[in-house]
């Protein structure tokens, strides 16, 4: 075998370094620490407490186990937003106040424009990387299921409001993990390019952003009409 | 002063966590820390079968190594990447049977970018934004998607006989197409069951993909000719669309 050059040698340690990014095997899974918040030091957290870093891993044993109910946390965090807005629409949309064939988008349209600039939301895109540990794809997914239970019945309750059921093959669950799906992506977009999502369409007064039609858009055609 | 419940400690120990967070988020200076700080040198040297010597001869500190691997990265950026949607593309085209529809089209697209190595290393690189190379390659790499995109969107519109409703333009309705895509993919690494084809079966075969394209195709076009408007029931999507997608050649240019 000819003998590597050191540029050869350099390109190969880095795509090995790039290939663990995404290589997970099982037996790192334990000891794997939640890196993805590596910024966020316990040291720098019991400073700005006031306290010492002892006072801080009195509660928490490890560094890791800080970092894994921080991410938690965050997580939480946008997902009571989104519940108690998502409440007060459906309350309103019962009571007859206001356009109930509106509810939904509105609710869409408020979700990306709370969501879009949020770090904690952003956050969590930081640990998809990870997502060859178990761990932290338990939590992640963890947090998709609790969406999906506390949305679920609403929407479903929403459709029966505009007299609208899902159609087959299409269930409560696609919708939402289509809809969840699109926002993750366009929040990311925004991030890089917000002039590409941050657009607002419609007259002014009615003005939707691009979330909100597009959640429409894929409500409209999951769905049908109930007959009769 | 009262004393404070432990739980409340833990509490504000959290909340400072996240006012940490979000200080650096806002930071311009990128934090090498993040994504790719669980690829430890030793880690790489084991990999490679040498030394950690062998590597540290390459690069004077772990730092050294992440900004290189950071660079790396940004070089082989090809998310949504034109490479990987010609390649779909190629592919469907090579078999001398019928030209695909946009469902089997989607569906295709899909699959080649939820299994791809270039989606895992792209989301990594999200932690990086900051840095003004990395968010660039972002910017470059979306501008040639949306060129491709264009060529294929403006046929599928053409064929149908529809055309864009007012005021939108074909980049929004590709901006919303990647955005799923991208989030679906992400969806799909939380589990594969996530992103369950909604129709399994041979020709039938649906994505989730492939149904929110539709879906979002269907919104922000109309029929080409208002009197022949019968609004498009939504139960008459797969036919609106069944168009086998000829591009003549066979490939975009």
């Amino acid at each position: 075998m000819a003998r590597q050059t050191a540029e050869e040698r350099k390109l190969e340690y880095l795509k090995a370094g790039a290939n663990m990014l995404t290589d997970f095997s099982p037996e790192q899974a334990g000891s794997l620490a939640v890196e993805a918040l590596a910024n966020v030091k316990v040291s720098d957290v019991a400073e700005r407490a006031g306290v010492t870093k002892g006072a801080v891993y009195h509660i928490w044993p490890t560094q890791e186990a800080f970092r894994k109910d921080l991410l938690q946390r965050l997580l939480q965090q946008n997902h009571q937003l989104a519940v108690s807005g998502m409440l007060e629409l459906i309350a309103a949309a019962q009571q007859g106040n206001g356009d109930p064939t509106q509810a939904m988008s509105q609710l869409a349209g408020f979700l990306f424009d709370s969501l879009k600039d949020d770090p904690a939301f952003f956050a969590r895109f930081n640990f998809y990387v990870y997502t060859g540990n178990p761990e932290i794809r338990a939590i992640l997914a963890a947090e998709e299921d609790q969406t999906y239970e506390d949305f679920g019945p609403y929407v479903d309750l929403y459709l029966k409001i505009l007299g609208r059921r899902f159609r087959t093959p299409f269930t409560t669950r696609a919708f939402l993990t289509t809809t969840a799906a699109l926002l993750h992506g366009l929040c990311m977009r925004y991030r890089i390019s917000p002039e590409l999502t941050d657009v607002s369409l419609g007259a002014q007064e009615e003005a939707i952003n691009m979330y909100a039609f597009s959640f429409t858009s894929i409500l409209n055609q999951f769905s049908e009409e109930i007959p009769g | 002063m009262a004393r404070i419940s432990l739980e409340q400690r833990r509490e504000s120990y959290l909340d400072i966590g996240c006012t940490l967070l979000e200080e650096s988020y806002h930071s311009a200076v990128p934090n090498a820390g993040l994504a790719l700080s669980q690829v430890k040198l030793a880690d790489v040297a084991d990999r490679c079968g040498v030394t950690k010597g062998a590597l540290y001869h390459l690069w004077g500190s772990q730092e050294q190594y992440w900004d290189d691997l950071l660079s790396y990265l940004v070089r082989t950026n090809t998310l949504f990447g034109v490479t990987e949607l010609k390649a779909a593309f190629t592919e469907m085209y090579q078999e001398n049977g019928p030209p695909p529809t946009v469902r089997e089209f989607a569906n295709a697209i899909f699959d080649s970018f939820s299994t791809s190595q270039a989606f895992a290393h792209n989301v990594s690189l999200f932690s990086y934004l900051a840095d003004q190379e990395v968010h660039d390659s972002f910017v470059t790499e979306f501008e040639g998607s949306i060129a491709l995109q264009t060529l294929i969107l403006e046929s599928v519109i053409s064929e149908t006989n529809r055309k864009l409703v007012e005021p939108h333009t074909l980049v929004e309705l590709i901006v919303a197409m990647s955005a799923l895509l991208q989030g679906l993919c992400l969806q799909r690494r939380l589990g594969e069951e996530r992103t369950a084809d909604l129709v399994t079966q041979g020709e039938g075969r649906l994505t989730l993909f492939a149904a929110g394209v539709e879906a979002l195709i269907l919104s922000y076009t109309e029929p080409q000719d208002p009197t022949a408007n019968q609004t498009v029931h939504p139960t008459d999507t797969p036919g609106v669309l069944e168009v086998a997608l000829d591009f003549g050649s066979g490939e975009p240019s």
